[in-house]
């Protein structure tokens, strides 16, 4: 399936990254030919066959419920680009 | 000052036990080789000062006979392991200034064993590439040349600046992490050693994640026996790491050696169809002999799935990076170009921070995930690893081990391959399977090609069946004609 | 099934006739639990800015998420509250947006595979009817962090305290039919949460939080368009929502406008629903499931653990009030509304009769605990001294007024009821030497009365009244009536 241009626009504001025309016209050609080299898996039967999101078998193992974190507010503002008492910034969000 | 070309880690470990050097006089060697050797661009930070004072601790407590198992030993880290206190990038300009306060639990381990970081290693841009082209620090070179022509090589990726530094005697051993090959094949195109291991054997907390279901740590090495050492330390059950497993670990040193007489080796001949190189078929062929020759049984075996592997992997990859990455916004830790509103500071910071490759993968991964699209792409791709992974299973029903080429290619010139992404891609169609498989694998140095550079084999085992790599590993390294040190051609 | 308009249960009149409100409700309940769902930092409630973040909740590089055993059983224990089934198998998926309250880019939530599948509330309605709503799921998933709006002018400012604790989304099919109908189903539902302890429903604290999908149709229609007001946390304030929703949707159509399915905000200052455009661009959360957790697999063993440890809940605590005690469902609803009501009740009524019981715990305790702000386990007055203050108007050493002075000083002191009658000497005079005494001197006092009495029989009452008067109310009213009568020979 080939990528529209409108659709290479959608997706980078889906992934919030910042294109140029240039860019989005590179993109649009690029993912619209790996897109159709990935299509291939289309001549694989993979009727009743379980999807594998793991290479691991074991169930999922569960921690105990104790609270041994936090408390590292210097940590957690160490590399802060923007930081004011003890919050991180962002320009204003209206809802 | 020592001759490095010379030493691989278990050469140090006896050297430095028997007094035969100081760490700090290696150390002061590694250090005089890396500033000799800046035009490799191997290292995105040094850790000069440090790396010396702890050198000082090891002489004492070697001098006490109380060393460590890894007492005193150097080692480079790919920068994708968070090291605290120590600048982890990525090779990323996003996290050009970022500076963990914890310590990743690899490199916790290897520290707490004696080993000293001399220096964060480059990579491709958060591990993604195959020819170290996309760090934001430029491009690593492969210490190898051709005898035919003075064109700079890649190293491989993405843990060329790992493999490349290794090759070079920059380090001894370096870490370094494969998601889908980015160890072993820039071992193989370095003449290295690249150890993948079983996906869980080694935890992932604290490495900068890339595909969580894939990505797996390892070293690389001179020798096998090296790797063998650097797992021993480097494996092991991580309570913070829920995909971190519990199956037994050991010193895999003590596999190395013994007979395999009996045992069994696979082939997959369908693999010759997938565009080899002629140079590096005879070299599997050779190996094949070697193994003969070691008493050691062939078998063809089928993988039918395995040539639907990458673009299975270039479905499940960049989905998992697309979420993955989605935490570098700008506002928490990393670069930040601000904006008159949140959506313009995530869309400028993310546009600005992450290079071309990473910006390619992530609007790939989020196509592939996006509403309309999910069953016919991610969803049709996790059926496609299902039937990889279960040629796998079958094949190991009557085989021990695997044996294919760890590349289709030699390394390849700087530049050749950067406007083609599939090109580009396909250098790692002999190694996804293994990765998509969760399998343990191991790239070593088989032969130089026609041009004088590196080939390497790969062979793959059962899961969490290491043992059994080294030890069938190591018929390779004695087997083979022995040529792995590149000529000093970058030195000051 | 096409809704016949005689079952609809409850209509609104609009100028084409009458509407039937469709009502279905997600349900953000915070489990109860020390440290958050994937990280080892506190749970609880407030904090200084940053102070319950692990560096697992900040999203920093490399870090990964460990679920909190605790977590999951909670969803159990409450799944099994809910007479609904529990999913052996789960996922954990990613839902992808960005937001500043949202550090990994991604809420851990569950999409396809929920830990908890379909169950039933039996809710009870003002008219003594029972509804009952369908549960559609329950599933685990990260609360967000804080952000407040008010610190700056220009920016928004970040607290993720919040940011990791686990919560239970419960999801009710679309039963519900009325404001009052989902105004009782989120209060019988919190009853439920806060029995079983896996939630405190504190919706001040945002504990307790509600989505609630509306849409309107004529009675035996389709579904209608719906829309969903978010976040709404006070179980008035779903009433109001829903109220003026649902005109608004009716209003909408009559005057020939669709519905468009939309996200509402609803205005606590103005009683109002307003759309959300900001968040109507476009979302498309690409879940998938996580690939740093894998699957939950839960044995029969660990459910049926969790299973042993349900209490009794509402509804069959009711029944056996009814049962048991006699009670009527008015009262039984009253107690079982709160675990503690019903357990004050049944420390208050052993040996004792349930009906008095219940009556000074829903009358004279509730008004004085609702006047002075105090919780019943803080009661100053103990369920046995309750106890014993109604002995002692069985065993006639109180009258009721007596008792209720008694009472009052029992909320003031927390003394024993036995103690105050004591010190206070306000115990009942019951021997008929004592009445006689008084009565004597009462009718020596008044012979125009007497001479009166005889001919107006009903004029005892002022004699009792005058009695009770001059014993400071000790005298037993019917002994002093009794008395009255056989000296006035009456």
């Amino acid at each position: 399936m080939s990528i529209t241009k409108d659709t290479i626009l959608k997706i980078s504001n889906l992934a919030k990254i910042s294109i140029t025309e240039d860019e989005t016209l590179k993109l649009q050609s690029e993912i619209s030919s790996i897109i159709k080299w990935v299509e291939t898996l289309n001549e694989v039967n993979t009727d009743d066959i379980e999807p594998m999101t793991n290479s691991l078998t074991n169930s999922l193992r569960m921690r105990e419920d104790n609270v041994n974190d936090g408390n590292k507010i210097r940590d957690i503002l160490l590399n802060s680009p923007t930081e004011d008492d003890n919050f991180f910034v962002v320009p204003k969000v209206i809802e | 000052m020592l001759d490095l070309k010379k030493l691989d880690l278990v050469t140090i470990r006896n050297s430095l036990r028997k007094g035969d050097f100081t760490s700090e006089e290696l150390v002061g060697s590694y250090i005089d080789r890396i500033n000799n050797s800046k035009k490799l661009n191997t290292y995105n930070t040094l850790n000069i000062e440090n790396a010396i004072n702890l050198a000082k601790e090891s002489d004492k407590r070697i001098l006490k006979k109380n060393y460590r198992p890894m007492e005193g030993i150097p080692i480079g880290i790919k920068d994708l392991f968070c090291t605290k206190g120590v600048k982890t990038t990525a090779s990323s300009k996003m996290l050009e200034n970022f500076t963990p306060t914890y310590e990743s639990t690899i490199t916790e381990k290897l520290f707490y064993q004696g080993m000293i970081l001399i220096g964060k290693l480059s990579n491709d841009e958060f591990a993604m590439g195959s020819s170290n082209e996309t760090s934001y620090l430029g491009p690593v070179l492969n210490p190898w040349k051709k005898e035919t022509s003075d064109q700079y090589l890649v190293p491989g990726g993405s843990s060329g600046g790992s493999a490349a530094a290794v090759s070079a005697s920059l380090c001894p051993v370096a870490t370094a992490t494969d998601t889908g090959g980015s160890i072993r094949q820039p071992a193989s195109f370095t003449g290295t050693v690249g150890l993948k291991p079983t996906y869980g054997r080694c935890s992932r907390w604290g490495i900068v994640a890339f595909a969580s279901s894939l990505d797996q740590a390892g070293p690389i090495t001179k020798t096998v026996a090296d790797s063998a050492a650097m797992l021993t330390h480097m494996a092991g059950y991580d309570e913070k790491d829920s995909t971190s497993s519990t199956a037994k670990n050991e010193n895999y040193e003590e596999a190395i050696g013994g007979s395999l007489k009996g045992k069994t080796i696979g082939i997959p001949h369908e693999f010759e169809r997938l565009d080899i190189s002629l140079d590096i078929q005879n070299n599997w062929e050779s190996a094949i002999q070697w193994y003969k020759d070691a008493g050691v049984n062939i078998k063809s075996i089928k993988l039918p799935h395995s040539k639907y592997a990458l673009p299975a992997y270039y479905i499940i990859a960049p989905a998992e990076a697309s979420s993955n990455l989605a935490r570098y916004d700008g506002v928490k830790y990393g670069s930040r170009v601000e904006g008159e509103v949140l959506d313009d500071l995530y869309k400028k910071t993310r546009g600005a921070g992450f290079g071309e490759e990473v910006k390619r993968r992530i609007m790939m991964g989020t196509y592939v995930l996006s509403a309309g699209y999910y069953d016919a792409y991610y969803l049709k791709a996790q059926k496609v690893r299902r039937l990889i992974h279960q040629d796998f299973v079958d094949a190991f029903g009557s085989v021990d081990a695997i044996l294919t080429p760890t590349t289709p290619t030699t390394a390849f010139e700087i530049g050749e391959n950067v406007s083609d992404p599939l090109k580009m891609y396909s250098n790692d169609i002999l190694t996804v399977p293994v990765n998509l498989a969760g399998l343990p694998a191991i790239s070593i140095p088989s032969g130089l090609d026609k041009d004088g550079i590196p080939m390497g084999m790969q062979l793959i085992t059962k899961h969490f069946d290491e043992n059994s790599l080294f030890q069938f590993g190591s018929i390779i390294e004695m087997s083979r004609s022995d040529m792995f040190q590149p000529k000093d051609w970058w030195m000051n | 099934m096409v809704n016949d308009i005689k079952v609809a249960r409850y209509t609104l009149e609009g100028q084409s006739g009458l509407w039937e409100t469709v009502i279905g409700i997600e349900v953000h309940a915070q489990v109860t639990s020390e440290s958050k769902l994937f990280s080892g930092a506190s749970a609880s409630y407030g904090g200084s800015p940053m102070s319950h973040v692990s560096l697992v909740d900040a999203a920093m590089p490399g870090m990964l998420p460990v679920i909190n055993q605790q977590c999951v059983r909670q969803a159990i224990k409450t799944g099994l509250g809910l007479k609904a089934q529990i999913n052996k198998f789960s996922v954990f998926d990613r839902k992808n947006y960005f937001y500043p309250d949202l550090p990994q880019g991604y809420q851990i939530s569950q999409f396809k595979y929920p830990i908890v599948g379909e169950g039933e509330v039996r809710v009870t309605l003002k008219d003594n009817s029972d509804i009952r709503v369908g549960i559609e799921r329950l599933h685990l998933e990260q609360d967000a962090g804080k952000s407040f709006h008010d610190i700056d002018p220009e920016s928004s400012y970040i607290d993720l305290n919040r940011s990791g604790v686990a919560l239970m989304e419960i999801v009710t099919k679309p039963d519900l039919r009325s404001a009052d109908e989902a105004k009782a189903f989120v209060t019988k539902l919190r009853t439920i949460l806060r029995y079983l302890e896996t939630c405190d429903g504190n919706m001040e604290e945002g504990s307790l939080r509600a989505d609630i999908n509306v849409s309107v149709r004529k009675p035996g229609d389709e579904l209608g368009t719906r829309c969903e007001i978010k976040n709404v946390n006070s179980i008035k304030f779903i009433g109001m929502a829903i109220d003026y929703e649902s005109r608004r949707q009716i209003d909408e159509i009559e005057n020939g406008n669709k519905i468009i399915q939309e996200t509402r905000l609803f205005d606590v200052s103005n009683g109002k629903t307003r759309s959300m455009r900001s968040k109507e661009e476009a979302h498309d959360y690409r879940y998938f499931p996580d690939p740093d957790l894998l699957p939950l697999n839960l044995d029969d063993n660990f459910i049926s653990e969790i299973a042993k440890e349900i209490p009794e809940l509402p509804d069959e605590k009711k029944d056996r009030f009814l049962r048991n005690y006699g009670l009527s469902s008015y009262d039984a609803d009253i107690l079982v509304s709160d675990k503690k009501y019903a357990e004050y009740f049944e420390k208050v009524t052993v040996g004792r009769d349930p009906k008095i019981s219940v009556n000074w715990i829903t009358g004279e305790l509730f008004s004085a605990l609702k006047r002075l702000s105090i919780d019943i386990t803080n009661s100053p007055v103990s369920c046995d001294n309750l106890g014993e203050l109604i002995d002692l108007i069985s065993e006639g050493t109180l009258s009721g007024r007596l008792a209720k002075d008694v009472f009052e000083i029992m909320l003031e002191t927390q003394k024993n009821p036995r103690i105050i009658v004591k010190e206070e000497n306000l115990s009942q005079i019951t021997d008929e030497g004592s009445i006689e005494k008084i009565v004597d001197k009462i009718l020596g006092e008044n012979p125009d009365k007497v001479s009166e009495v005889r001919e107006k029989p009903k004029m005892i009452g002022w004699f009792v009244g005058q009695v009770m008067k001059e014993s400071q109310g000790k005298a037993n009213p019917s002994s002093v009536n009794e008395i009255i009568q056989k000296k006035l020979g009456l």
